[in-house]
């Protein structure tokens, strides 16, 4: 499959298509982590979008203050999201799941106003005055990769595969949890947290690392994202962002490995095809969680794990003799 | 025996998707006392809950008196007149014991009798009328227990159910725990009685059912039971 | 003097309308541990419902509060029967209804964009002037706020305290299983319960409204706010959190004196954060022994 997508920019080299891409390994990136925080460790964070904000305003801020090189900045800010989610999570996680949900939202919701309330101007620059976190108006400037001076106009192609290594990079990871020790424990505490927990796995614990790795994950992909859209403002703190990303949890199938990936491939495509009628975009995607909450709970993948059970089993029924 | 109160068919049922209990079949007359007694964890509670309509049962029927009981609501079964006293008491946490037993009438029938029981029920147990204003929260075990048991027989019904009277308890405290059993038996009242310790049912059960891995596994009168060492020895460790 | 006056008018007014609106929240968690993400579309609906029964249709004032109430009890009944009777039996019960609410309450706020537009209007069920007490001006408005609330907590009250359904839906919130041992229909309960719930989530919409304005988005700080307070009091405790709201609207009205509006929430937070650091479970809420 990783052939098959660093084909691509090759084979349809036009340039839409390919910046689309690169923010569909972007939100595929954020959605296979905050899949792990939902799905797997079983914490209501709704607090993704503000740890993808450490990523993205982190590397913004120190290219656009400090001129840090953005090969710097990036990880950088990887390493300062990780900080904060272990202060988020020793805040949160002690406490029972809708406790967690609250907070997190709470949260992300006072970053958000902090950002867009603060008309103070720390500096200015061009467009005036601006504030330390740049306000409605976001930070721009702060440096790129360098990718426009090596590769001229095709510095897109590079941003492409700059996102696709992440993509792999994060999805990788996503699957030593869940296939891995780390996930395994976590299956135990759903189903049998007595006896997990009588037999040394502290929930707290594996909670805060699998929400620490991955709002690491989480912010490099929005380091990524201030790379290459070379912007960065408050618009990702939306609430229909949220919503777009959770649903392609929902969607592809909370907890499962490919889920993620397929829901972003979906709701991606299926957001592509609504571009015509964008007065509708918001209540359909409204509708989509409460849908397939009640009629499809494990989301297309698991459609298709049902399918491929009954197959099973029908095909051992014949392979049985008739009486 | 002329035709059976309740009557339990081939019951299974269990959770997420295991049975615990594989084909139980179980017959009640009016007036009888049946006990069913085995280790825990082999199903004890899980019969009394499927019948009482906590837990859906997976196959087999439940009737009394000729009413299909099988795949009603737990509200319904009540309704009909079987009164389950779960295990570890389930009071309502933040009520008082009055507010309790009270809502142990909380259906028309019941309630329309309610006064006339509530007075019943603190000559039966005058420890809960020292207590009627007290919240449940705060109760001790024995005054929990008591207070569960008396917000069952404010419920009426035909058949009352007892999950485990004895658990938890001091010696002393059981003592008049089944002495208000007996009391109740002896005015006529249909019990189905699960105990993990057989030692107080001998004497008193008309019956007894050992439930043994989903299965009953013997059945035969108290005082028969008394005279066979080897099967509490086997199933009850004596 | 004046503006110890001023501050308490505010923040009793604020308490008041937040205390109606965890009502129902604090309902619906302690009966059926759900947290109805919806909440805040209810509210704007309850507030628009208002407006467009005494605006587009020139009813008098009194109506547009009758219809929030019944719109409200409505929707509430429509969010039981779409979303939470069909994932009653489902295992991760308290997750799956979390995400269908979050859905549910963005369509309802995207009805009322698509019917009402985006911009923000004023609450017609308004009552100008006030009266003096030393040099501030009391508002009416806030003084009816403030009697139609306490009137209708009174209602809530006396509602569970006294009535048969309000005794079932006490023991269905104390222990499910005992309730529907006692002949309680616990599904009617959560029906009920998400009725009234709603009711009160809209009339709350136009009470928040009347002070502030309309606008389709209204919804959402109220909403967190109000859960907050649950948290804050202990999920499921009802008449704490409605202690927490009024003290909470006392210290918003006091921050905003002094530190502006801006940072009113952010300090509301941090304070909330360091209370469930120091009682996890919540200022009057039970650590319940959990049998596993």
């Amino acid at each position: 499959m990783l052939a098959c997508a660093s084909a691509v920019p090759f084979v349809f080299p036009e340039r839409y298509l390919i910046t689309q891409m690169t923010v569909f390994f972007i939100w595929a990136t954020v959605v296979t982590q905050w899949n792990l925080v939902l799905g797997i460790g079983g914490i209501f964070s709704l607090a993704q979008m503000a740890l993808f904000a450490c990523g993205s305003y982190g590397t913004a801020m120190l290219g656009y203050y400090f001129h840090w090189p953005l090969w710097l900045a990036m990880p950088a800010s990887a390493v300062l999201a990780l900080a904060v989610s272990m202060l988020i999570g020793l805040a949160c996680l002690r406490l029972k799941g809708p406790y967690v949900a609250l907070l997190t939202l709470a949260i992300a919701q006072v970053i958000y106003l902090l950002i867009i309330n603060d008309t103070e101007c720390f500096t200015t620059n061009e467009g005036g005055c601006m504030p330390l976190f740049g306000g409605v108006r976001g930070i721009g400037k702060f440096g790129d990769l360098g990718f426009r001076d090596l590769f001229g106009s095709k510095f897109i192609v590079a941003n492409y595969f700059l996102g696709l290594v992440l993509l792999a990079t994060a999805f990788g990871f996503s699957v030593i949890v869940i296939r891995g020790p780390l996930g395994l424990a976590f299956r135990a505490l759903r189903d049998n947290p007595g006896y997990a927990m009588s037999r040394g796995i502290s929930q707290f614990k594996y909670q805060l690392w699998i929400f620490a790795l991955s709002a690491f994950f989480t912010a490099l992909a929005g380091s990524v994202y201030a790379a290459d859209f070379r912007v960065v403002g408050p618009t990702i703190f939306s609430f229909t962002l949220l919503l777009f990303l959770l649903s392609m949890i929902v969607v592809g199938g909370m907890g499962s490995v490919w889920g993620p990936l397929v829901g972003a491939v979906v709701l991606m495509v299926a957001d592509e095809g609504f571009k015509e009628f964008q007065e509708w975009r918001a209540l359909g995607m409204g509708l989509i969680l409460p849908l397939f909450v009640v009629l499809l709970p494990g989301g297309l993948t698991g459609l298709f794990n049902r399918r491929r059970t009954k197959s099973a089993t029908a095909t051992k029924v014949r392979a049985v003799p008739p009486a | 025996m002329a035709t059976p109160l309740l009557m339990i068919e081939n019951l299974s049922a269990g959770y997420s998707g295991l049975n615990v209990l594989a084909g139980l079949s179980l017959e009640v007359g009016a007036g009888e006392f049946i006990a069913v007694v085995g280790p825990n964890g082999h199903g004890k509670t899980t019969l009394l809950k499927t019948i009482s309509g906590l837990l859906a049962a997976s196959g087999g029927s439940i009737t009394l008196a000729g009413l299909e009981l099988t795949h009603r609501r737990a509200d319904q079964i009540v309704a009909a007149g079987v009164v389950h006293v779960p295990q570890g008491d389930l009071l309502f946490p933040d009520m008082t014991v009055r507010e309790n037993l009270l809502m142990g009438a909380y259906l028309p029938d019941a309630a329309a009798q309610a006064g006339v029981r509530l007075e019943e029920v603190f000559q039966l147990l005058p420890k809960l009328r020292e207590r009627q204003g007290q919240i449940a929260s705060t109760l001790s075990g024995g005054e929990r227990r008591m207070t569960g048991i008396g917000r069952g027989l404010m419920s009426g019904g035909k058949v009352l159910m007892l999950d485990e009277p004895s658990l938890g308890l001091a010696p002393i405290v059981i003592d008049q725990i089944y002495e208000l059993i007996d009391r109740l038996k002896a005015s006529g009242r249909t019990i189905v009685l699960v105990e993990e310790n057989a030692a107080r049912i001998f004497d008193r059960a008309d019956r007894v059912y050992l439930l043994d891995n989903g299965h009953f596994v013997w059945s035969g009168s108290g005082s028969e039971l008394m005279q066979r060492p080897e099967v509490l020895q086997t199933y009850l460790g004596g | 003097m004046d503006v110890l006056t001023q501050i308490i008018v505010s923040g009793l007014t604020l308490g008041a309308m937040y205390a109606i609106s965890t009502v129902g929240l604090s309902l619906v968690y302690g009966s059926l541990n759900m947290l109805n993400m919806a909440h805040g579309g209810i509210l704007t609906i309850g507030g628009y419902s208002a407006y467009a029964v005494s605006q587009q249709l020139g009813w008098p004032p009194a109506f547009g509060f009758v219809a929030a109430l019944v719109v409200g009890a409505a929707i509430g009944l429509l969010i039981f029967v779409a979303t939470a009777w069909p994932l009653l039996s489902s295992k991760s019960f308290e997750t799956n209804i979390f995400i269908a609410t979050i859905g549910v309450g963005a369509v309802f706020e995207n009805i009322v964009l698509k019917l009402f537009g985006p911009y923000a209007k004023p609450q017609p069920l308004n009552i100008a002037g006030g009266i003096k007490v030393g040099a501030v001006l009391v508002p009416y408005q806030n003084i009816s706020i403030l009697v139609v609330a306490v009137v209708m907590m009174i209602l809530v009250a006396l509602l569970l305290q006294r009535s048969r359904t309000g005794r079932a839906i006490r023991a269905t919130a104390q222990n499910r299983d005992a309730a529907r041992l006692m002949g309680v229909n616990v599904v009617r309960v959560y029906a009920q319960v998400l009725a009234l719930s709603g009711a009160l989530a809209a009339v709350s919409g136009v009470m928040i409204s009347s002070l502030a304005t309309l606008s389709p988005t209204m919804g959402g700080d109220p909403m967190l706010k109000a859960f907050i307070i649950c948290v804050v009091a202990g999920l499921g405790n009802t008449y704490g959190a409605v202690a927490a709201a009024v003290v909470i609207g006392l210290i918003e009205a006091s921050t905003q004196y002094v530190l502006g509006v801006r940072f009113g929430f952010a300090l509301l937070l941090l304070l909330v954060i360091a209370v469930l650091i120091w009682r996890p479970s919540g200022i009057f809420g039970k650590n319940r022994v959990v049998r596993l």
